[in-house]
């Protein structure tokens, strides 16, 4: 014990330095300074609450003469992570290669919008903004890039439409929601699966009926359990060291904090159908899952595949993404990518967001000649 | 005239006639005190008399309005009692829920001594260890069905209570003639059903309307 008795001052002067320093970085910071999603952006369609963006092009960037590309993210978060920092963003890399990027905000849903279902968001609002795109740019299909729930939603529309998606890549999406049952994962790895699998419908149904939705701070609650000894310590032990390093690194920490706190409610029906019809009856694999009466065949995946998972996922554990490739089609031009990286890593680590967003620009056909 | 004889007859007729005022005075003022007591009484009797009789008018007014009746109150305290209930059970779905997560963690921690002597150079590094050790245990112990089945306990008796609070909001609502939240979910679900006719309208229309051009 005499080592520890030694060292121990020295060590707690470490501390007090770090707490002083933290202070001093928060005291320098505003809230301007923790800009997020920053990338120039402008309203090209919007219906209901949600709108359709379509990002500017950079200065002195060529275009790339390809195929405009689309991009939903889930109703679980906000897309905004897909453009967290300049340095940290999909986005931006893709404008950079000369691409044409559009981008669904779903909008910030409540109580009244409770009834909207899949169909509502991958029928209606998913493919007006098609539709928009496609008459804008006079082509007939684009190319569609879904993350995780987005994901769901994207396959879902080209399975049931491939004649207007020429291309689908797919982020971080879980496809077969059984597929953890007896796979080898990491500890941290397929905790929500076991845990819907757990419930009966009738008592998620009531859960989500009980709210009307799923409530943002119910799923971020979700989140944080997943991990808890981690949530425990992040905004204790470790917080003193995400807050006292240099400016640079206390922003990546905070501008992910205000991510996070911005954690949108999911609409009651289409969180039925997330959490039931897929976490707990894996429907989609299973060719059951229906949108207006019409069954998803992913074997009408006829378009070149990209699919991106990440190793590390905690969220969405690597085999539930996987499984697609043997749900679709054996002519399609099928592609993995895994990265080294977890769930949300995938898009702001800044070696797997260069790797991420290096295949989708690659996987995005030229444009047709005129 | 004698003025002995008389002037004591006359003192005594002015003593009889004071003790005459005086006993008259005082009979007089007792008779005001005691009909002052006795008016102050009555007063009071009138007042409480007049009292009893608008409550009991009001009383029969009231009855006649549209007001709770025996059976209304009856719901409200049955919501309310359900309401108790639920919120019972979840504080002890959440106690039984932490009891759990803490006994793991104090294991994990007996654990992590018993392997041997955690003395590290570094205090920080000894806590990250233990943190380290302790997320792994905990991470493992999600996984068993004691912990998910806690977890679910935790998750439906919250739902439970968030209904029989629902339930008591509208009992006062309607009692108020507030719009219940299911009135508006009602009238939500309605505006939903409409767009979504008016959507499928316009797509029909707008195939039909495409080999004109």
């Amino acid at each position: 014990m005499k080592s520890r008795e030694l060292n121990g001052a020295p060590e707690l002067s470490d501390y007090f330095e770090k707490v002083s320093k933290g202070f001093e970085n928060l005291s320098e910071l505003s809230e301007s300074d923790i800009k997020i999603a920053t990338s120039k952006k402008h309203v090209v369609f919007s219906s209901d609450k949600v709108r359709l963006f379509k990002y500017e092009k950079l200065e002195g960037v060529k275009s790339a003469k390809r195929l405009p590309v689309l991009v939903a993210y889930s109703l679980i978060g906000s897309y905004k992570m897909l453009d967290l920092q300049p340095d940290r963003s999909v986005i931006r890399n893709m404008l950079e290669a000369g691409l044409d990027v559009y981008i669904i905000d779903w909008g910030k849903t409540n109580r009244a919008d409770r009834w909207l279902a899949f169909e509502d968001f991958i029928l209606g609002y998913m493919g007006d903004c098609i539709e928009y795109i496609c008459s804008a740019h006079k082509i007939k299909s684009l190319s569609l890039l879904g993350v995780c729930e987005g994901g769901v939603f994207a396959a879902c529309f080209a399975s049931l439409y491939p004649e207007k998606v020429k291309s689908l890549a797919l982020a971080v999406t879980p496809i077969d929601f059984h597929a953890d049952e007896g796979a080898k994962l990491k500890p941290d790895q397929g905790h929500l699966n076991r845990l819907l699998r757990n419930f009966s419908r009738q008592e998620l149904e009531e859960m989500i009926d009980a709210y009307g939705q799923l409530p943002g701070e119910v799923s971020g609650f979700a989140f944080l359990e997943m991990t808890l000894v981690k949530s425990l310590t992040k905004y204790q032990w470790d917080a003193i060291d995400s807050l006292s390093g240099d400016k640079k690194q206390v922003l990546n920490f905070l501008r992910m904090e205000k991510w996070l706190v911005d954690r949108p409610n999911h609409p009651g029906e289409a969180a039925k159908q997330w959490l039931i019809d897929l976490y707990n009856e894996n429907r989609l694999a299973k060719g059951e899952f229906e949108l207006e009466g019409k069954k998803i065949n992913l074997r009408n995946l006829n378009m070149p595949v990209l699919n991106i998972y990440s190793r590390d996922d905690h969220i969405v554990p690597p085999p539930t993404s996987q499984a697609l490739k043997h749900l679709v089609p054996k002519q399609c031009n099928y592609q993995e990518l895994e990265l080294p990286a977890g769930h949300i890593g995938a898009f702001v680590s800044s070696k797997a967001n260069r790797a991420f967003s290096s295949a989708v620009f690659e996987s995005i056909p030229k444009l047709p000649a005129q | 005239m004698t003025k002995g004889k008389d002037d004591k007859h006359f003192e005594n007729m002015i003593e009889n006639a004071q003790e005459l005022y005086f006993s008259g005075a005082t009979a007089f003022s007792n008779w005001m005190e005691a009909s002052q007591k006795e008016v102050r009484e009555n007063h009071a009797f009138t007042a409480a008399l007049s009292s009893d009789l608008v409550k009991n008018l009001s009383s029969m007014l009231l009855q006649t309005k549209p007001i709770p009746a025996l059976d209304t109150f009856m719901g409200a305290d049955q919501n309310l009692s359900a309401f108790s209930k639920a919120s019972i059970e979840f504080s002890a779905a959440a106690a039984e829920l932490h009891a759990l997560i803490i006994a793991k963690f104090v294991e994990s921690a007996e654990n992590y001594l018993a392997q041997g002597d955690p003395e590290s150079e570094s205090e920080d590094r000894t806590i990250r260890a233990w943190l380290s050790s302790t997320n792994s245990d905990v991470l493992e112990f999600q996984q068993s069905k004691a912990y998910l089945d806690a977890q679910k306990k935790y998750v439906t008796s919250l739902t439970q209570f968030q209904k029989s609070y629902r339930a008591l909001v509208e009992d006062f609502q309607i009692l108020n003639h507030l719009p219940t939240q299911s009135e508006i979910d009602d009238i939500s679900k309605g505006l939903h059903d409409l767009k979504r006719e008016v959507r499928t309208l316009k797509s029909h229309l707008s195939k039909g309307m495409e080999p004109k051009k």
